[in-house]
């Protein structure tokens, strides 16, 4: 059964450089990035990689922008070719200290999409095959796949400066 | 008693340490160091990869930001790269106390200030910057 969701901008996380997005899902009391913080938020074995990685994005946000360099390439399905600029493909991607796994989708060096993630199974197998992320990557692939649609339908627009993104608060899709 | 879920992000912003903040900080300072190397002899993340028998998906996560990189890792970049990434400040002052000049070419005005803004710039000015002690010609 498909579900509504809403994009939520992340007003804890706006900052300088970038501006951070998430979204809500239908029935959820937080949005997926704050349900990974939640999930992850009382695990001992990744405090310290919990606190790097917050650390990081207020860094990255402050002071760098979401530079490409600093994410990960995690595409599946959700790849495009036909976008407004400034970026002709937008992909899912992953940020990750060490065991930890975050999908985001980064729009452009101003604008990034947190998602949920959790803690990779170690070893070669792959994030989608993973118990633990698998359902997170998955979920992460498919809402890329619908906001690039949005930004396609106009539904989502650039500021002129590609600096942020506007779109009607009330705008929900089906992911 | 149950935790409001909302406050997560004021609850980890506490007990971010100040060693985590460093650890990024240099971490980011690292990676766009190797960066700005690669960008200079016009390599790409992938060619560096390959003269160190890596795959390019380690080195991209070595250059995430976020991975503890080990003294080794930077070493084998250093080797490969033929220069170095990191410094420490009693190094620098060694390296750089033999540079006798810098010069800078400016473009700028000669009846204003250099830093004057919005002015109409119409010739070089050569700077020359000395090290202490030394009188600027």
């Amino acid at each position: 059964m498909n579900i509504f969701a809403k994009i939520i901008k992340l007003n804890d996380f706006a900052f300088k450089k970038v501006n951070y997005y998430s979204v809500l899902l239908e029935g959820n009391d937080v949005n997926e990035f704050y349900d990974f913080l939640n999930r992850m938020e009382d695990i001992s074995e990744v405090e310290d990689d919990l606190n790097n990685l917050v650390f990081w994005i207020e860094k990255i946000g402050n002071d760098e922008g979401a530079k490409l360099i600093y994410f990960r390439n995690e595409a599946d399905i959700s790849d495009v070719t036909a976008l407004p600029p400034p970026r002709k493909q937008m992909k899912l991607h992953s940020v990750e200290v060490e065991e930890i796994r975050l999908y985001c989708l980064r729009a452009n060096e101003s604008v990034v999409f947190l998602f949920n993630g959790g803690i990779k199974t170690q070893g070669m197998i792959k994030a989608k095959d993973c118990p633990n992320v698998g359902p997170y990557f998955k979920q992460a692939n498919t809402i890329t796949k619908v906001i690039n649609q949005l930004f396609i339908n106009g539904d989502i627009l650039w500021t002129k400066d590609y600096s942020d993104i506007t779109f009607d608060e009330a705008l929900e899709f089906e992911i | 008693m149950k935790k409001d879920r909302n406050n997560v992000v004021e609850r980890l912003r506490n007990r971010i340490t100040t060693e985590n903040k460093i650890f990024i900080q240099k971490n980011i300072a690292i990676s766009k160091q190797i960066q700005c190397l690669l960008e200079q002899k016009g390599w790409t993340q992938k060619d560096l990869a390959k003269k160190m028998g890596k795959h390019e998906s380690e080195v991209s996560k070595w250059l995430s930001g976020l991975h503890n990189l080990t003294l080794q890792s930077i070493a084998l970049i250093e080797a490969n790269l033929g220069e170095d990434v990191i410094m420490t400040p009693v190094e620098a002052c060694t390296k750089y106390k033999e540079i006798k000049y810098v010069t800078f070419k400016v473009h700028a005005t000669s009846n204003y200030p250099i830093t004057q803004k919005n002015e109409t710039f119409d010739e070089d000015i050569i700077i020359c910057l000395q090290p202490k002690g030394r009188r600027v010609a």
